[in-house]
């Protein structure tokens, strides 16, 4: 078993112990378990969930993943529980977003817009599946 | 005693009235915003405390003597100060105390021959500088940031500017101003580093110390400046948040305060108004019994 936490600046948004976490970082999906060596690395947007059970996971955004030998820390900006998500509001706010995009003036703008674009298509990727 | 009118009296006791319950109100809204508040600035703490461990731990892999935001310069000219004052007033001393405080420090400055450029936060410090502050440059200034949420764009667009000003060497020194919460009911003006990091960031040695992680990020460099980056960012989001709590704080004492001294005001009033009144009658059974008397006498 290895202990896994996951905090947010709202707070903890999860806190147990569990056989197996995945967690999407900038060079891929990685597995952890007990006794994994010591790893340091940046997340990525995406589904974090806990002994290969995709429905309990946890949507998250950008942040950094902090692996030891007995406790992984995930800091992330935001962390959902996937089973909140309503699917139909995540594909309007991502329509929302292109329209913003093509709307974008500056240079800023259009990042930031496309930054978060790219979150939400990653979020419908998981929620429309089901 | 001149003679009061009593209907003048009345008029300035429902007055009183009025004033009293909309401090009372105001008070009740404090009291609610203070609560949320103060559980926004409590739900922070784990997050960063997490950040700064993380960092703690793998400064090592952060060599002081080559990043330059570790850099402590001897030698200084420009100091900035990032200020957070409310939006709003009517909340006590809040925003005069830290205004002061940071006047005072300006002074200090400038009278050692520094430079001192003003990152404001809150309209209140905003308004107060742009009108009355004398040898000062201010370089940011953000007008309502405390909404029902705190704008976080600005947390960004500050960090970034002061780090830049820092890496330019435009700056080389930046300090933090806040009012922080002490107790529900007290607060004080607390003044922190925030650049260079060398002054806040101690090596934990404690626990997983000196351990080398596998690093799975290509580009080292780019994965220590996102830590950084986001490091500062929220070290001054959490300043916002607790400067935020210790306001509606400090304006649920304002507010009761004010209720007390309004209360107090109708009980000294009304108990003129009971003397004026006793008086008209007492004058009228005079008027009475004076005629009775004459009455008396000429029959």
């Amino acid at each position: 078993m290895i202990k896994v936490e996951i905090v947010t600046p709202k707070g903890y948004a999860y806190s147990g112990e569990v056989e197996l976490v995945n967690i999407p970082t900038e060079e891929g999906e990685i597995g952890v378990l007990e006794n994994h060596m010591h790893l340091i690395s940046s997340l990525k947007p995406g589904l974090v969930f806990f002994n290969g059970n995709k429905e309990e996971g946890f949507f998250v955004t950008e942040g950094f993943v902090e692996v030891t030998p007995k406790k992984v820390n995930i800091l992330a900006e935001e962390a959902t529980p996937i089973g909140e998500i309503d699917p139909g509001e995540v594909k309007k706010k991502y329509e929302e977003l292109v329209k913003k995009l093509a709307a974008a003036k500056t240079l800023e703008e259009l990042e930031e817009i496309e930054k978060e674009r790219e979150i939400y298509e990653v979020l419908m990727s998981l929620v429309l599946k089901k | 005693m001149a003679k009061l009118n009593l209907k003048d009296i009345k008029r300035k006791i429902q007055g009183l009235k009025n004033t009293k319950r909309i401090t009372n109100a105001m008070k009740l809204i404090a009291a609610a915003k203070l609560k949320s508040a103060y559980e926004a600035a409590e739900l922070a703490r784990p997050y960063s405390e997490k950040l700064y461990e993380t960092i703690g731990r793998f400064s090592h892999h952060i060599d002081p003597f080559i990043h330059p935001l570790f850099e402590v310069r001897t030698e200084f000219k420009n100091v900035d100060i990032i200020l957070i004052t409310a939006d709003r007033g009517l909340c006590g001393a809040f925003n005069s105390s830290i205004i002061k405080y940071t006047e005072r420090k300006l002074e200090d400055y400038s009278s050692k021959g520094l430079k001192v450029n003003l990152h404001i936060i809150g309209r209140k410090g905003l308004q107060y500088f742009e009108k009355f502050g004398k040898h000062v440059n201010i370089i940011n200034g953000f007008d309502q940031v405390f909404r029902k949420t705190i704008d976080f764009s600005v947390v960004k667009k500050v960090s970034e500017s002061v780090k830049e000003r820092f890496l330019k060497k435009k700056t080389d020194r930046v300090f933090l101003l806040y009012n922080q919460l002490k107790t529900k009911t007290s607060y004080f003006v607390q003044e922190k580093i925030f650049l260079p990091l060398s002054e806040i960031i101690v090596e934990d040695v404690s626990e997983n110390g000196g351990v080398i992680y596998e690093l799975e990020v290509f580009t080292v460099e780019r994965f220590i400046e996102n830590l950084l980056q986001r490091y500062l960012n929220f070290q001054l989001y959490r300043a916002m948040l607790e400067s935020n709590a210790a306001e509606q704080a400090a304006r649920m004492m304002a507010m009761e305060n004010a209720t007390k001294n309004a209360e107090d005001a109708i009980k000294k009033w009304t108990h003129l108004y009971n003397v004026a009144r006793q008086e008209a009658i007492t004058n009228e059974l005079i008027d009475i019994v004076n005629a009775v008397e004459a009455l008396k006498q000429a029959g």
